[in-house]
């Protein structure tokens, strides 16, 4: 699915391809999600875009685009707020806690937008879901899939489909529910049917998938944000994180009890900017994770403890990822690094440093495929690629063609043609003490209308001077010039032992610039590199062959063009591109 | 038409599909090439080869012209003029009449016009001019990028339209507007110069 045999060769194992390459640039990547296939990718855009790939971001088609594909929805800016692909995510902003068995099966293919504009509209990816009355304020908070039917969670109102998204109906909860402030809404995965909404006037429960709504008899603890909120699966109980504190329902349904609070060293130390829940049926408490300004926060078994994170060098964790297949199997997020742990957080790997200025939004893994993480940023999706069999072999026909144009003279051919090869950058930056040799030169001319007069002659301008002699015989009066010339030659000489540009940030800038090159010249190569290895099929469709051409011949014009018209000129010439020399 | 040359490629047999490919490609013979489509795009937003070379090259050459400034200076307080005999009073000389060593009583407005020219020639070395122009090499690459994928999209779609149109009628027309605003994409970026080659 990849061909990225030369990206394995060139970044060692593991291996991170780009897989957003062929998507258009100057489009904010919000949310992503992935499938039951975990080459089926999802990617929201800030614009109210979403992409889906179906070969693991080979190709990408523009599904929802608001005025084109879906033309009821003015195209505003809208975004891709929540996406539920699938279910088998289990992050619980977006998913109902279910047995992964029969979530897997299942694939209501749903995103949603949220209005960032008065008069817009929010609609959901295949549907007809528009609203054309909706408020000003009115946002898309959850898409939630339960047995037999997908909820849609707005700040007003709450929307049920049953047919995967063709139709929406709205349900009725009564004067207690409607109206802004809906929160959260949780299924119950022991009775099918019911669900918990944390409603503006309480918390309302339906055991009819929503028909009909009652007040809870279960009395919630107030709370001006409820960050996560879910039904514990070994017996039905509804659990809550409230700002920075974790309850657990009663068991006898009376009220809530506290099992963890979270308290840190800062005054943000409460503020829940992640959260992440692990349900057991063996136990009667489950774990939460907690991503705080203060670092990652765990109330296990009613117990709470703070992982060990990267505050002292000022990288605070954003993102949580549990890997609740393997035990202790955790992936972490900061702003710009990636880490994985092994031990339930007691040691921490850096496995992704972000190659561009972008920050990372969303991680993701496959739960069949734990080790294939999946990370967004603004601008791009990369993929940690550890099985070979995602990877795809050139032809030995195919292979001929690429010995004649190796990727990495192609991407030394246009570091060197726009200048910012290594060797280059750096020679240029030793160089710039050099300068220092060179002089500044000055020239100034001064004019009076009044003469510069000898001041010691005239007394006008006396300089008390002790170098000045007393001489008769010179106290002669005369004037002088009205014209004064001056010249100056000088020279930093400091800066040859270190120039001050030597260490600009800019020097910086254009390290990522030559980052951001490579990474294109490389997917450009690796769109060549597949492409030409499609054609050496036969068995291809003459149709899909004309695709494949096009999108080689695509690849190649970008390439020629980066290499100045070396790489076609050494893909026609029978020598390599190696031998004939780097220009 | 394409179908039906695409239906006689097939039937003439494997080896003739290459040729195929090329005859079907034939659709767009009349499309400038890929290359004059990325030149007058680079060349409308000013960040060809050329002009960023020649951006690199003025950013030294330009420590070849001096800074020029002039002054001018009117002093009002008129110049000090005061009769004091400072450099007797120094000096310890006996006084004398016809030389009194005083400053002259008279006193005007001083008016001073000045000019100075400088060089930098450590500039010829190197100028920090020259990495801000490498901010241009982003853009060039971005616009690059951004053209060749418009110019072979529409290629793509007219295929499928010509291929395997989407049997729902919204989804042909959504395919066709896809087309025609890609084809205005690549007019605005290369202001206009799309389709006066296409003609």
């Amino acid at each position: 699915m990849f061909a990225s045999w030369f990206t394995l060769f060139l970044v060692g194992n593991p291996v991170w391809v780009e897989i957003t390459s062929n998507l258009p640039p100057n489009d904010d990547f919000y949310n992503f999600s992935v499938g039951e296939d975990p080459d089926d990718i999802w990617i929201g855009t800030t614009s109210g875009r979403v992409w889906r790939s179906t070969n693991g971001g080979e190709t990408y088609s523009l599904i929802f685009r608001p005025g084109e594909t879906e033309p009821s929805v003015r195209p505003s800016i809208t975004n891709i707020r929540s996406m539920a692909v699938t279910d088998w995510g289990r992050g619980l902003r977006e998913h109902s806690p279910r047995d992964r068995e029969s979530l897997s099966r299942r694939s209501a293919d749903l995103a949603g937008t949220v209005r960032d504009r008065p008069r817009t509209h929010s609609a959901n990816l295949l549907s007809s879901f528009v609203r054309e009355e909706v408020r000003d304020d009115s946002k898309i908070h959850h898409l939630i899939q339960c047995e037999g039917a997908t909820f849609l969670v707005m700040s007003d109102s709450l929307w049920r489909t049953k047919d995967d998204g063709i139709h929406f109906e709205r349900l009725l909860m009564g004067p207690t529910g409607d109206g802004t402030g809906l929160g959260w809404l949780v299924c119950d995965p022991l009775r099918p049917g019911r669900i918990v909404v944390n409603s503006p006037g309480g918390i309302l429960e339906s055991l009819d998938y929503g028909d009909t709504f009652f007040i809870s008899p279960t009395i919630v603890p107030y709370a001006d944000r409820v960050y996560i909120a879910n039904l514990n699966v070994a017996d039905g109980r509804m659990m809550s994180l409230h700002r920075n504190r974790f309850y657990i329902e009663r068991e006898d349904r009376t009220g809530f009890v506290k099992l963890c609070e979270f308290f840190g060293d800062s005054l943000e130390a409460d503020h829940v900017i992640w959260a992440w829940g692990v349900f057991s049926k063996e136990k009667p408490y489950s774990t939460l994770y907690a991503v705080t300004e203060d670092g990652v926060l765990v109330c296990k078994d009613g117990k709470m403890e703070r992982f060990n994170d990267q505050r002292s060098a000022r990288r605070p964790i954003r993102f949580v990822w549990v890997d609740w297949t393997r035990k202790g199997h955790m992936y972490f997020a900061t702003n710009r690094e990636v880490y994985e742990t092994t031990d339930d957080g007691k040691t921490f790997k850096e496995i992704f440093v972000c190659p561009t200025e972008r920050s990372i939004r969303r991680i993701r893994m496959h739960p069949d495929r734990p080790y294939d993480v999946l990370v967004l940023t603004g601008g791009q999706v990369y993929r940690r690629i550890t099985n070979k069999k995602h990877l795809v072999f050139a032809t030995p026909q195919a292979q001929k063609e690429f010995v004649k144009v190796p990727l990495w003279d192609v991407v030394q051919t246009a570091w060197e043609r726009l200048e910012v090869a290594p060797e280059y950058v750096a020679s240029r930056r030793r160089d710039l003490r050099l300068r220092s040799l060179m002089p500044n030169v000055l020239f100034a001319v001064m004019h009076s209308n009044v003469l510069w007069k000898d001041a010691l002659n005239d007394g006008r301008y006396f300089i008390p001077s002790p170098l000045y002699r007393y001489d008769p015989e010179q106290m002669t009066r005369h004037d002088t010039e009205n014209t004064l010339w001056a010249g100056f030659l000088y020279w930093d000489l400091t800066d040859l032992i270190l120039d001050p540009a030597q260490t600009s940030s800019a020097w910086v800038d254009l390290e990522r610039l030559r980052t951001r090159i490579t990474y294109r010249v490389q997917d450009a190569y690796a769109m060549w590199v597949r492409e030409t290895s499609a054609l050496e099929n036969p068995r291809i469709g003459l149709k899909e062959r004309l695709f494949h051409e096009l999108a080689k011949q695509e690849a190649a014009a970008y390439l020629n063009h980066m290499t100045g018209g070396k790489f076609s000129e050494f893909q026609k010439s029978n020598t390599t591109f190696a031998s004939g020399g780097i220009p | 038409m394409i179908t039906v040359l695409l239906l006689c490629s097939v039937l003439s047999g494997q080896d003739n599909v290459d040729v195929a490919v090329q005859n079907a490609l034939q659709m767009f013979a009349n499309d400038p090439p890929v290359y004059e489509v990325q030149r007058a795009a680079l060349r409308r937003f000013g960040v060809t080869q050329g002009d960023m070379d020649s951006y690199r090259m003025a950013s030294r050459l330009k420590a070849l012209l001096p800074n020029l400034s002039g002054s001018y200076t009117q002093d009002l307080s008129k110049l000090n003029r005061a009769k004091s005999d400072r450099l007797l009073w120094r000096t310890q000389a006996p006084f004398d009449a016809d030389d009194p060593q005083v400053a002259e009583a008279e006193s005007s407005n001083g008016r001073v016009f000045g000019a100075t020219v400088s060089w930098n020639l450590s500039s010829l070395v190197f100028d920090q001019s020259q990495l801000d122009a490498y901010g241009l090499v982003g853009i060039h690459e971005d616009l690059l990028k951004e053209i060749t994928r418009l110019y072979y999209t529409r290629q793509h779609n007219l295929l499928a339209l010509a291929l395997s149109p989407p049997p729902d009628a919204r989804a042909r027309a959504a395919l066709v507007l896809r087309t025609r605003e890609i084809e205005a994409m690549l007019d605005a970026l290369t202001g206009g110069a799309w389709t006066r080659m296409r003609r």
